[in-house]
């Protein structure tokens, strides 16, 4: 009772903060503009930091970031509230980049591109955050397998159907990609090794 | 040889993220391009009202829709001249909707009431939509 009365003498803005995602999502779709903007208020971050572990520029992973939010907004009916709204937003999200890398490396992507990563991160979020660190170490390719794995939470299989890329390609590109995030995550001087050959030119 | 405790040990370190100090303002970004949207469909939907309206005018005009109206209007009286005749040979109270002041005109009106009614219900419609 008192909490209902409580809420009740919430500010609208306030109200929306106290639902939970699946009432909003509800709201939503029912057109609900305001109720979304909540949403994309509480998971925005998390949709743009999966971006810029998958590779994307910060101003490119926030463009998509908002493409990904009205994405989900034109087809919110479609949301059975089964998982984390997030995790269907990350998805959304996920697929544009893909559509948008595949664009840009034009011809057998996963093949494509293996060059290493330059390590040096962009911007606080990579600093702060030692997996930004250590995804910065791996190849296009295996980074964009990795964070869709990990990140995004497809299966092997997923991944490989929406990288349009064999099965058996994806799954070696998550495998090294993973040995590699191992050695820096678990082993301390790896990174720096790694980060002071490369500043040495070696 | 995959190692499901440092897997779960990534998935947990990816659903951890940074929480970017610009995120009301992506949040409002995002809502001002919902608006937009929606202010956009608005007006394609009157848009496209407007020049249907348009074209049935040049339709309607085109096919000699005065001569048929007119025409229509004289089938519309004769046939209530005929109905308030049969009816004013009506036994008791019947008898007096014959005395009733109902000319063509009133037919027109009602069926003008009832497609304005339908265009709103259908605008209605598609804007839930």
């Amino acid at each position: 009772m008192a909490v209902e009365a409580d809420n009740q003498s919430l500010s609208p803005k306030a109200q929306l903060g106290a639902q939970h995602d699946l009432e909003l999502a509800a709201l939503a779709a029912g057109g609900d503009r305001r109720a979304f903007g909540e949403l994309a208020r509480r998971h925005g971050s998390a949709v743009r930091a999966l971006l810029r572990r998958m590779g994307a520029e910060p101003a490119l992973a926030d463009d998509l970031a908002q493409d990904a939010f009205l994405a989900a907004f034109e087809s919110i009916g479609e949301f059975r509230g089964e998982g984390a709204f997030v995790g269907w937003v990350k998805r959304i999200a996920a697929r544009l980049y893909i559509k948008r890398w595949r664009r840009r490396a034009e011809l057998d992507p996963v093949e494509g591109s293996d060059m290493e990563g330059s390590g040096g991160g962009e911007g606080e979020a990579a600093q702060r955050l030692d997996l930004d660190g250590a995804m910065a170490l791996l190849s296009e390719t295996e980074r964009l397998c990795v964070s869709l794995c990990y990140g995004a939470g497809l299966s092997h299989a997923e991944a490989a159907a929406a990288l349009k890329a064999p099965l058996g390609t994806v799954k070696s590109h998550v495998k090294r990609g993973l040995d590699k995030l191992k050695q820096r995550l678990t082993t301390p001087d790896a990174g720096l090794h790694a980060e002071s050959g490369r500043r040495a030119g070696v | 040889m995959s190692d499901p405790s440092f897997e779960m040990r990534l998935q947990r370190m990816f659903s951890e993220h940074p929480h970017y100090p610009d995120a009301p303002l992506f949040a409002a970004k995002v809502e001002n391009r919902l608006a937009r949207g929606w202010a956009l469909r608005r007006v394609l939907i009157g848009a496209a009202g407007i020049v249907g309206g348009l074209i049935a005018i040049a339709q309607i005009a085109g096919a000699g829709f005065g001569a048929r109206l007119d025409e229509l209007g004289r089938v519309a009286r004769g046939t209530l001249n005929a109905m308030q005749v049969t009816a004013a040979h009506l036994p008791g109270p019947l008898g007096d909707v014959g005395a009733l002041p109902f000319g063509g005109e009133v037919i027109w009106l009602v069926a003008g009431l009832a497609v304005l009614a339908g265009a709103f219900l259908a605008s209605r419609s598609i804007q839930e939509i």
